[in-house]
């Protein structure tokens, strides 16, 4: 090494190769689909290297900063852990997950967003349905493809271990546990790899490994001895102008390199000849950076906004709202109104106003009513005469506002009564029902739907139906149950039902059904758990369902349901 | 011809005439870390000639390894390989490989 004047180090390893002559044997890798070779990518990435535009010597362009390093921003890393592909050729899948995984705390701006995709699944699964397998390796664009389209689930839907399996591991609901990218693209432009580092999040590139390479510890690595090994895909995390070198993350677990990553030379083994960008993140399921106490509520606001309310873990119980314009849970505007709650709020929208309504702390616990245009300047608050156990349920439907909820008196009853303006309430009904939790309400081709939890020994489920509000019968219990507060929703045509199952972990559920007189359909039981109630919605053509996370901070949750 | 073993050659005893080439061909994956070293080999009576490796094509693909050892007098050696990480310690080898190899006059 020395002589060769290298700039890293190699490491001392336990086996000393016996002294031999290596043969040159450089076939080099042939790929197919016009992609070049190993070697004609090596000579690519070397060819471009006295053009380069930035070096030791000369100011960086303007458009990117002399270096970077997603794991020091500020002194926050946005990099996930170093991962072990073992003795499997899988190395495609863990340079493609290790982009996403870091990609996605940029675009959350989290660097401890929890985030951990099964690359089992993206190898096991998509790879091997294209015939790829631990020996015959993959490709990184038909990676990329893969997480576009269908996407990949978390870790624990199914953990990596290494060789060869048929998939039977998948967990079966994984379809809606899973992150798909919203688009990738390659770039062979230097300066925008820099630009792309220093602003978007990591990218995926790779390499040609030569024998010296196993034993790097620290420095640059550039390639200075020994055979061809094959080619190695990595994400790269970052890169320095002054080392001339890009800062890439392995998967050869931490004993290997600097603690699982490593440096190398700019234009050395073909590492810069191509790399793939991570666009952005289409998540499936985000959980906020809020808590919450009880039940969050979602509500659709002309197809526009996807709107989320909550009362939060304040020491005053304040009630919460925020929207997102997109499908993809970037939540803004948040609004923290002056209101305070025992419970989760109901929350509704019609007639062009939201509307917001909620047990207060005080020593009655008396309903409350609150509305505003626009999801933003609330008003025109009402305080009723009615007292309620729980948080309300809100619904609109024939220009009409519907609230239920569970009264304080001693049979715990279920109200229900309607309002055309969210201040002046009347036709209030108290049904022969009970529950034991917070109802809920929603509105489907002109019937109105009530939910809720049983005070019978199994906590059943119930559901009932009124074309007035007054007037209610077709009563159904269900043979689930919940402890808590559950949800429904409406798409165009059917009823959607959640709740949070009585099993030891509280699992979430949910039931679709044209109408209950008319049956239901397969229940589904999702990996995620909740031991506060939750709430659904149907917006732009999907179901969405929110809940308070049985984590310690009580985050907040929100899904997209597989539901059309 | 040169004698060829392979990894289900593994466990038995070969002869060979002095002044042959071995060759041992194991297959290896390179960029999981994993790949095969000689672990042992009796001085004097095999010589080792070099190994050379033959890449897959996709990227993270296995491709075969190829030792050459030359009998360089009668006598019986024991030829020992093992597949590990070269940074990892001897108890993480994932497979071995271990012939017998008695050189015949």
């Amino acid at each position: 090494m020395a002589q060769q004047k290298a700039r890293w180090v190699a490491d001392v390893t336990p086996l000393s190769h016996l002294s031999m002559e290596q043969k040159k044997r450089r076939l080099g890798a042939t790929p197919p689909e016009n992609t070049p070779t190993l070697a004609e990518r090596e000579r690519l990435a070397r060819a471009r290297l006295p053009f380069r535009s930035v070096g030791a010597a000369g100011a960086a362009p303007a458009f990117h900063p002399q270096s970077w390093d997603w794991r020091n921003v500020h002194g926050q890393n946005y990099i996930t852990s170093i991962k072990d592909q073992s003795s499997c050729g899988s190395c495609v899948a863990f340079g493609s997950i290790a982009t996403v995984e870091g990609t996605l705390r940029v675009i959350q701006q989290s660097p401890n967003y929890q985030v951990d995709l099964s690359e089992a699944q993206l190898f096991y699964c998509h790879a091997r349905s294209q015939g790829r397998n631990c020996d015959n390796g993959w490709w990184p664009d038909k990676a990329m493809q893969c997480l576009y389209q269908p996407g990949v689930a978390d870790e624990a839907c199914y953990p990596y271990t290494p060789g060869d399996q048929n998939c039977t591991h998948l967990c079966s609901d994984w379809q809606h546990r899973a992150v798909r990218i919203t688009g990738f693209h390659s770039i062979s432009n230097l300066d925008e790899m820099k630009a792309w580092l220093s602003t978007r999040g990591p990218l995926s590139t790779c390499f040609t490994v030569y024998d010296d390479f196993f034993s790097y510890r620290s420095g640059v690595y550039h390639h200075v001895t020994g055979d061809l090994a094959g080619g190695h895909c990595v994400c790269v995390v970052g890169y320095d102008d002054a080392a001339q070198c890009w800062i890439c993350k392995n998967s050869w677990g931490l004993g290997w390199g600097d603690a699982g990553f490593f440096r190398i030379n700019y234009g050395d083994s073909g590492i810069d000849h191509e790399m793939f960008a991570v666009e952005g993140v289409a998540a499936i399921k985000i959980t906020l950076a809020d808590t919450a106490i009880g039940a969050p509520a979602l509500v659709n606001i002309n197809d526009t906004i996807l709107a989320i309310a909550w009362t939060g873990t304040d020491s005053g119980h304040h009630l919460n709202v925020m929207g997102s314009r997109d499908e993809d849970f970037n939540f803004t505007n948040k609004v923290i109104l002056h209101e305070t709650s025992i419970d989760g709020p109901g929350f509704a929208f019609g007639s062009g106003r939201a509307y917001i309504a909620w047990t207060g702390t005080d020593s009655g616990h008396h309903l409350n009513c609150i509305s505003a245009p626009d999801c933003q300047n609330f008003s025109n608050k009402v305080t009723m005469a009615d007292t309620s156990r729980f948080g309300p349920a809100l619904a609109f439907g024939n220009n009409k506002l519907w609230i239920a909820w569970v009264g304080t008196d001693s049979g715990w009853s279920l109200n229900v009564m309607s309002s055309v303006d969210g201040m002046h309430w009347q036709d209030k009904v108290t049904l022969h029902e009970s529950s034991d939790s917070a109802p809920d309400l929603v509105f489907l081709r002109g019937k109105l739907y009530l939910l809720w939890q049983g005070t019978d020994s199994n906590s059943s489920l119930n559901i009932l139906e009124s074309t007035d509000g007054v007037h209610w019968g077709n009563k159904v219990t269900l043979h689930d149950s919940s402890d808590f507060h559950p949800a429904l929703t409406a798409t165009q045509s059917e009823l959607i039902l959640s709740w949070t199952g009585r099993d030891s972990s509280h699992h979430l559920n949910t039931l679709r059904s044209p109408g209950p007189t008319n049956g239901f359909g397969n229940k589904l039981v999702y990996g995620d758990t909740s031991v506060a109630g939750l709430g659904l919605v149907y917006f732009r053509g999907k179901v969405y369902i929110a809940w308070t996370g049985t984590d310690s901070g009580h985050h907040l949750n929100v899904m997209k349901l597989p539901y059309v | 011809m040169p004698n060829t073993f392979r990894f289900d050659d593994s466990g038995k005893t070969l002869h060979v005439p002095a002044g042959d080439e071995i060759q041992v061909q194991l297959e290896e994956t390179p960029t999981t870390g994993y790949r095969w070293q000689v672990a042992g080999i009796d001085d004097g009576v095999l010589s080792p000639q070099g190994s050379s490796f033959s890449p897959g094509t996709a990227i993270g693909a296995a491709g075969m390894r190829t030792f050459v050892f030359r009998a360089e007098r009668p006598g019986t050696a024991t030829l020992n390989l093992r597949l590990q990480r070269p940074w990892e310690d001897e108890k993480s080898s994932l497979k071995n490989f271990q012939v017998t190899i008695i050189v015949d006059k």
